[in-house]
């Protein structure tokens, strides 16, 4: 196998492990709709990590179409939630990517743009799509500060796996 | 890589702002309070203003206010009181002095239309006493009293003290009294040094200051109903609204209405309007103005002419028959609220 | 975990905090409505605030509590509208997108500080 190949391989198999927590997290009981942690995100920023910008937006892409196909919330309000989401988290991803320097900025930065992202991303597509109301702003703060929570939660567990795949790999590109 | 100090600094400024944040929003809050006074409801509405300050404002106001009652009430035992029953007394404290010349002064400033120096006839009217009972006058007594024309110019000041010429005189300082209040209150919250404060003395609002990005804004009770809104009015910091109204304090006797307000030129408690309402832009005894300038108004039968003598712009009077006369420059300000085909509003 | 932060998570971490202020002093300081705006089946009615009431639709039940409202049931799967509760504050709403339903607080047009008469 090429190199090209191995990389798609892990691609695919980071997908399916994004799928099954995604579809796993759907399941979990929220008190406000849509608030969840995210744990879905780990995989994303851990293939920023391992690769690039573009093969996190494939695992993320790829997530949240076949996530939605297996929960049947394809075309629903949900999957378009989700979809705006992951569009503006990787927006932000890819700006933070070419604008901030691993030097200064670590992995809980990077984390928190894309909850960040995530968060602003759903708010339009609710306020444009969904809820035509700008009472909806009004629950941004509580989204705020439980996406900060998880942000930091995330990135610390992505640190974990992040220090474990180094010393396994022995590749010290991959993480500082 | 950063030591752990700075780590904690960092969330130890976090903390203190989210402190800073929680104690801007408990400040922002309003404040409000209502007292009965007299028979009169005196209510303040505070904005931004520490609770502690706010209280010690209120109870000064009201201490002054029970205070100027003890020597002005026009029937309960108060200096006023004993004035007015005896021929020879006289008035010698210069506090009240100073008063008195103030009341006069708007009573010239009115031609008349207001006059405090009609208690007499209040009185005979039946409307000194805390219930109102219906009384028909002894209207050759009321004859008598308008004849002498009753004016404040009958006090003679001699050797500093004042002494009734016309023994009809009695003085009722109550058409002056709550604008006088608003303006002791302003004066508390000057000398305190508070900024946005509504203040309503029985139906007189004074507005100082404002609440943040706004204006204090008042409601217009309708006179035929008291409780619907006729209109509602958006008062700039330091203006003051006042009315006259014949839905007060009143009798009603053969269908007629007779209200407390009684007509200085005939000494008759009927008018052809149920009530006046005159709105005082920012300026010195904004309060006292707003108490007495709506009064020419309510007597007044033509409305265009007391325009003119009074050199007064901002008011709208209400008749008997639901129409409603008011100055171009009063409708700029006013937001109706009435329902739809109740009143025909009309200018002067 | 702390020694990974670096110069340049602090400054995320402000950014975040004070977007995170600014929402939240919006959140805090929004004065309390007195009007109830119902948006269902292509209909709007409006309830005051100010007293005990409660209010059978088709598929929910609302109950307005003296400066506060709430679902009380609805027929929905996830029982989210239920979940949340009260509220007071203006342009606070509750929606239930299976019922196609919304309800705001807003403040009455014609509210004043105070009376004149």
């Amino acid at each position: 196998m090429t190199a090209q190949t191995t990389d798609i391989h892990i691609i695919a198999k980071l997908s399916a492990i994004a799928i099954v927590l995604h579809t796993a997290e759907f399941f979990l009981p929220s008190p406000i709709f849509g608030l969840k942690p995210g744990i879905a995100n780990i995989v994303v920023l851990f293939t920023y990590y391992y690769f690039n910008v573009r093969s996190a937006a494939y695992v993320s892409l790829i997530r949240v179409f076949i996530s939605s196909l297996i929960l049947g919330t394809f075309l629903t309000p949900t999957f378009f939630l989700s979809f705006s989401g992951a569009i503006f988290s990787l927006g932000c991803l890819a700006i933070a990517s070419y604008c901030l320097k691993s030097k200064y900025f670590s992995i809980y930065s990077f984390s928190m743009i894309m909850s960040l992202g995530h968060i602003v991303g759903q708010f339009v597509c609710v306020r444009l799509f969904i809820i035509q109301d700008n009472g909806v702003f009004f629950l941004l703060p509580i989204f705020i500060i439980f996406a900060f929570i998880f942000a930091v939660i995330n990135a610390y567990i992505v640190d974990k796996i992040l220090r474990v795949a180094k010393s396994h790999i022995k590749n010290d590109k991959i993480y500082p | 890589m950063l030591p752990r100090q700075l780590f904690k600094a960092f969330f130890n400024l976090l903390f203190i702002c989210l402190l800073l944040l929680n104690s801007s929003c408990t400040k922002s809050n309003f404040y409000e309070k209502k007292f009965l006074i007299y028979g009169t409801i005196l209510e303040f509405k505070f904005f931004q203003t520490p609770k502690k300050i706010a209280d010690e404002a209120m109870s000064n106001v009201i201490a002054q206010l029970n205070e100027l009652n003890s020597i002005f009430h026009p029937w309960q035992d108060s200096l006023i009181e004993e004035f007015n029953n005896n021929p020879n007394a006289t008035i010698c404290d210069e506090q009240q002095i100073q008063m008195i010349k103030k009341a006069f002064h708007y009573e010239k400033l009115t031609h008349g239309y207001f006059n405090p120096a009609i208690g007499a006839l209040i009185k005979e009217w039946g409307f000194h006493a805390d219930e109102i009972t219906k009384k028909t006058p002894d209207y050759s007594l009321i004859e008598k009293i308008v004849n002498s024309r009753p004016s404040l110019n009958q006090l003679n000041l001699k050797k500093g003290c004042f002494e009734k010429i016309n023994h009809y005189l009695q003085i009722d300082l109550g058409g002056i009294i709550k604008g006088h209040a608003l303006d002791l209150a302003k004066a508390e919250y000057q000398k305190l040094n508070i900024k946005n404060v509504l203040t309503n003395f029985g139906g007189n609002i004074y507005a100082h200051g404002n609440p943040k990005n706004r204006f204090w804004e008042v409601a217009i009770q309708d006179p035929f109903d008291q409780t619907k809104i006729l209109a509602k009015l958006k008062l700039p910091p330091g203006s003051a609204i006042g009315t006259s109204g014949n839905y007060e304090k009143y009798f009603i006797n053969e269908g007629i209405r007779y209200s407390h307000l009684i007509n200085p030129k005939n000494g008759n408690a009927f008018s052809n309007h149920s009530s006046a309402t005159v709105f005082i832009s920012p300026q010195d005894e904004v309060g006292l103005k707003s108490d007495v300038f709506s009064k020419p108004f309510y007597f007044s039968d033509d409305l265009k002419k007391t325009q003119l003598d009074m050199n007064f712009d901002y008011f709208f009077v209400t008749d008997l028959n639901h129409n409603i006369y008011i100055t171009k420059s009063m409708l700029e300000k006013i937001e109706w609220l009435f329902e739809e085909g109740k009143y025909f509003v009309q200018g002067i | 975990m702390f020694k990974v932060f670096k110069v340049g998570d602090f400054l995320i971490l402000a950014i975040f905090s004070v977007i995170l202020f600014i929402s939240l002093s919006i959140y805090l300081n929004l004065p309390s409505g007195d009007i109830l705006k119902i948006d269902y089946q292509n209909q709007t009615i409006k309830y005051s605030l100010n007293q005990n009431k409660k209010i059978d639709l088709e598929n929910l039940s609302i109950e307005i509590n003296m400066g506060k409202a709430r679902i009380r049931h609805s027929n929905c799967k996830n029982q989210y509208c239920v979940m949340q509760g009260w509220i007071s504050h203006i342009n606070q709403s509750i929606i239930c997108v299976p019922n196609l339903f919304k309800m705001t607080i807003s403040q009455n047009m014609d509210a004043h500080d105070s009376t004149n008469y």
